[in-house]
């Protein structure tokens, strides 16, 4: 497990880590107590059962003695409440109540420090780690609708746009591009292979511009089922009908397949046993799915994960820093986009290039772009106005002695 | 070697005279000639002028030259693509040369089963691939990898246009029956390789070597020993 939902590296994100050993040790420590408490809980209450059943037995002999009188010294009258004084002070002295109540006493120690540690790991005051940014309603709509539609909820997704009220044209277009998606993955789910086949043909002009595998890992896996199936014969055939195409792009991987024909009458006792093992062929399965997913959204011009999930994933790495922040008063004052901090995420989460400036250190932002000067290195527009001597439009580069005139200044976009 | 890239101005020059008053100096027995001759008469399976040669010059050879025609019958059968006929007199000639060399053995298997590709009798290329090669395979992941490489020809429509069309090239029968032919010279305790083409390996290589140093009558034909 994770320890942390924080990233440990950049500034400020080491203080506010979710420690969850903490919370697992203490949560241990409660189910530990729990089951101590519990086994003597019984053990005691194991003992005044049986001292209820002694004093029990010792009133009904009493009763059976009392059809028979004569051979009887004592009367009912002394047993009766000679047994029951016994009882109470064999309670009396076993302290069986005290000690229930010493030991629940104890149990509840743990509880509450637990309680005190969930309190200190998880905040709830994290809105004063966004800043006051006025956020439009309806993109987030849009990207709740796109994750519906992408996770295949289509009904949800058709109530969910009729009540937000977006154009239905706008609607039909997003949903459209999900429904053969999931219409494939479902075929795949089912362990058929022929409509992914049949996509992969139709769109081979646009698998090959990424340079897909798919179509060559579609037909290796239709390959090794048959084999697996003992149909060496249809095998040949269909690796004769399809493999010769991929010759130039997957020849190791089309030899190393061909080379399992020849133990075809023995595949579990060949040196492509592993491959035809039931944990790989569900991996492979799983591979194709995956794949398959990746390069249609790839196609569509979209991330594999659902713009929502991205959100939430690099809010989630992000929160620790910013809570940090905010507790030290940094984000207050600051009135443009950008932070002022590096957040450190994965690199498949950076979507956009930064530009920090050589000369001040700082990050670029819309109020302070990146300029490139005649010579052709950067900085940022703050920088470079305190290089302009006065009124002057005339200022060296701060990193060759190139002169400079402020007409010649391009403004850089990234 | 500052030598290799002074200007011809600088070199040392000997003259034609001087060079053969050299070359004279130099003593090279006739029967280490002939023995020579012999040797690569015999390797090379000229068996009629290894007979005459030795008739005429009485150089005594180790080989019984009536082995020449077989391993020349040899030659010519893998070479024509069939192997199986090749392997016949391998055995006749002396069994131990396939027992003794498992490398060999499945070249020549490999080969068998490239001639019925070759054939287009897919159906039995596959069945002698599972029931005679796949064994080797199993045991040796070279031989394994080669075997995969000549299978996946299998898949090829026309196989001569396939990126393995080398396969199936007339130089991969020469070196099958190359290599075979050289297990048998060892076998036979020969060298595999004549010695008469190493020697004028050796030529070129010092010519070349010399051709840094010097201005010298450098031959310019081997056959006929001209100078330059």
């Amino acid at each position: 497990m994770e320890e942390s939902v924080s990233n440990n590296g950049g500034s400020g994100g080491g203080g506010n880590k979710v420690e969850f050993d903490q919370l697992d040790d203490g949560l241990t420590r409660i189910i530990k107590k729990q089951k101590t408490c519990l086994s003597k809980a019984i053990s005691d209450i194991d003992t005044i059962i049986s001292s209820l059943k002694q004093c029990k037995q010792v009133l009904s002999l009493s009763s059976n003695n009392d059809n028979n009188i004569d051979n009887n010294i004592e009367t009912t009258n002394d047993i009766i409440p000679k047994a029951i004084s016994k009882l109470n002070q064999s309670l009396i002295d076993s302290k069986l109540c005290t000690k229930l109540v010493s030991e629940h006493k104890e149990l509840h120690a743990p509880i509450s420090k637990f309680g005190k540690l969930v309190d200190k790991n998880f905040r709830n005051d994290i809105e004063k780690s966004t800043k006051d940014i006025g956020f439009d309603t309806k993109i987030l709509n849009k990207v709740i609708l796109n994750h519906l539609y992408r996770v295949g909820k289509f009904e949800i997704g058709d109530i969910f746009a009729n009540e937000i009220g977006i154009d239905k044209k706008v609607a039909i277009s997003i949903k459209d591009c999900f429904i053969e998606h999931h219409k494939i993955l479902e075929s795949i789910e089912q362990f058929n292979l022929k409509p992914v086949i049949e996509w992969c043909r139709l769109h081979r002009e646009g698998l090959s511009s990424i340079d897909s595998s798919l179509e060559f890992k579609l037909h290796r896996l239709h390959i090794i089922q048959l084999l697996k199936n003992q149909k060496s014969d249809d095998a040949l055939q269909y690796a004769r009908d399809y493999l010769e195409e991929f010759s130039t792009t997957h020849m190791k991987d089309l030899q190393q397949l061909m080379g399992t024909f020849l133990f075809a009458k023995r595949l579990d006792q060949s040196p492509y046993k592993d491959i035809f093992e039931q944990q790989s062929i569900d991996d492979q399965w799983f591979e194709i799915r995956n794949t398959f997913s990746r390069d249609n959204c790839s196609l569509m011009g979209l991330p594999q994960e659902s713009p929502l999930s991205i959100t939430i994933t690099v809010g989630i790495k992000s929160l620790p820093t910013l809570l940090k922040l905010s507790s030290f008063s940094v984000l207050k004052g600051v009135n443009d986009d950008s932070l002022t901090v590096e957040i450190n995420v994965d690199e498949k989460y950076k979507f956009h290039s930064v530009f920090a400036c050589p000369v001040s250190r700082e990050q670029s932002t819309s109020q302070n772009p990146p300029v490139m000067l005649f010579c052709g290195h950067l900085l940022c527009k703050n920088s470079m106005q305190r290089l302009l001597k006065g009124s002057s439009n005339r200022f060296k580069c701060p990193y060759c002695p190139a002169e400079q005139n402020l007409s010649n200044v391009k403004t850089v976009y990234f | 070697m500052s030598n290799s890239y002074s200007s011809n101005a600088q070199k040392k020059v000997i003259s034609t005279s001087e060079w053969d008053d050299k070359l004279a100096e130099v003593n090279i027995s006739k029967s280490d000639l002939n023995k020579l001759v012999m040797n690569y008469l015999v390797i090379e399976g000229y068996q009629e002028a290894a007979a005459k040669f030795q008739e005429e010059s009485s150089t005594q050879t180790t080989v019984d030259l009536a082995s020449i025609a077989d391993r020349m019958a040899i030659r010519s059968a893998i070479q024509c693509g069939d192997v199986e006929k090749g392997i016949e007199i391998v055995n006749d000639l002396n069994p131990e040369i396939l027992d003794t060399n498992p490398q060999l053995y499945f070249h020549l298997q490999q080969q068998k089963l490239i001639e019925l590709i070759r054939k287009g009798m897919t159906a039995e290329a596959l069945k002698f691939a599972q029931d005679e090669l796949a064994p080797q395979g199993e045991e040796n992941n070279k031989f394994l990898e080669e075997l995969e490489k000549t299978i996946s020809l299998l898949v090829f429509e026309d196989t001569a246009k396939s990126p393995l069309s080398s396969l199936l090239d007339h130089s991969q029968r020469q070196k099958t029956a190359g290599e075979l032919n050289s297990a048998i010279l060892l076998s036979q305790s020969q060298d595999k390789d004549p010695k008469l083409p190493t020697i004028l390996k050796l030529l070129k290589w010092a010519q070349t070597q010399l051709d840094s140093k010097c201005i010298y009558p450098k031959i310019t034909n081997t056959v006929t020993g001209e100078y330059e």
